[in-house]
């Protein structure tokens, strides 16, 4: 199936994007990182950042449908 | 409201906050509110350099600055409240940013407090405020934060920024999640790189700020803020994206009263 995917700060300068079209046969939210995490090399897991699908805030356990818009966030940590 | 708090020299015709005073959304009666609050900043980095400079301008009764860095030269670039003669001196910078306020305005009060903001002193910092603008430059003091101001009832702005994108979310405890709700734990040591390795962009911490210190006067005059909403911001795409964080009712700290933060190791 064919989402975007949405990245803040570290992971999407490393991406060089800040939203990428994405295509996957992850079925959650926590498949969908720990895929991304692999393949892009990026520091994140699921106890130190969030997902959003759509704008709302999901639990990892959160199913993911075709045209879903996943957004990826790590707590910024400057001041 | 916080005691306290010295007589402030009004300008006879109320000119100098006419401008806030006539918004609609803040009024005479909100402006006065917000002349007689006390907000503590701690953090005295590109976020706190901003907040305090809209909170001085927009007449907060008393400030309170806290923190335990000095001026160095990688500062000069995002911490708009300080000048090169700072800079030589190396001067702290909660004392370098409260002469520059009074050089801004001379009514209000103004308090730095060169420290370390731990366990053993934030206790009765917070108590001292109405309000609390997080400016802090690693996670282990917001979850102080957090802690000390959920035990404490008072309410506090989060703000993070990172390389051209920030995060703002207003916490009023007992009304909404706080900061564990979302996040349970502060990232491990290293595990993502502070802003000193992966750079932060001027604009986007004075973006992050100008909403915090938004949200804290919308608290001081009105009571409101959108509490629990966490808005991401992106300067370089000029985006805002906003989300409702659901309260954890398993959450440690706002719903188990379980403060380990402010335990002193």
């Amino acid at each position: 199936m064919k989402i975007k995917v949405k990245y803040f700060a570290l992971v999407g300068e490393r991406r060089g994007v800040q939203t990428d079209d994405y295509e996957t046969e992850a079925a959650t939210a926590r498949q969908l990182l720990r895929e991304i995490e692999a393949s892009k090399k990026i520091p994140l897991t699921t106890n130190i950042s969030k997902a959003m699908v759509n704008g709302r805030f999901v639990e990892w356990d959160e199913p993911i449908r075709d045209g879903d818009l996943v957004t990826l966030l790590s707590p910024f940590s400057g001041g | 409201m916080a005691t306290g708090i010295p007589p402030h020299e009004k300008a006879p015709d109320g000119a100098r906050y006419a401008r806030h005073a006539r918004l609609s959304l803040i009024g005479r009666a909100g402006q006065e509110k917000i002349e007689q609050s006390s907000v503590l900043i701690i953090g005295c980095g590109s976020l706190g350099c901003a907040q305090a400079a809209f909170l001085a301008r927009a007449g907060v009764g008393r400030l309170l600055l806290a923190d335990r860095d000095t001026v160095q030269t990688p500062n000069m670039a995002t911490q708009l409240l300080y000048d090169e003669q700072d800079l030589r001196a190396q001067a702290p910078k909660a004392e370098a940013a409260a002469r520059r306020l009074r050089t801004i305005n001379s009514g209000i009060a103004i308090e730095p407090v060169v420290a370390d903001i731990s366990a053993a002193n934030i206790e009765p910092l917070i108590g001292k405020a109405d309000l609390i603008l997080d400016a802090t430059d690693n996670f282990e003091t917001r979850f102080l934060i957090n802690e000390a101001a959920v035990k404490a009832g008072k309410p506090w702005i989060y703000g993070g920024v990172l390389g051209t994108d920030g995060m703002v979310m207003a916490v009023r405890p007992g009304h909404g999640p706080c900061l564990r709700c979302l996040f349970d734990l502060p990232p491990p040591e290293g595990r993502l790189p502070p802003p000193d390795v992966f750079g932060v962009l001027s604009t986007a911490a004075a973006w992050v700020a100008a909403l915090q210190t938004t949200q804290a006067l919308k608290a001081l005059a009105c009571g409101g803020a959108d509490w629990g909403r966490m808005h991401t911001l992106d300067i370089w795409n000029g985006t805002v994206t906003t989300a409702e964080v659901p309260r954890d009712p398993a959450c440690p700290c706002c719903n188990k009263r379980e403060f380990k933060f402010l335990k002193p190791a």
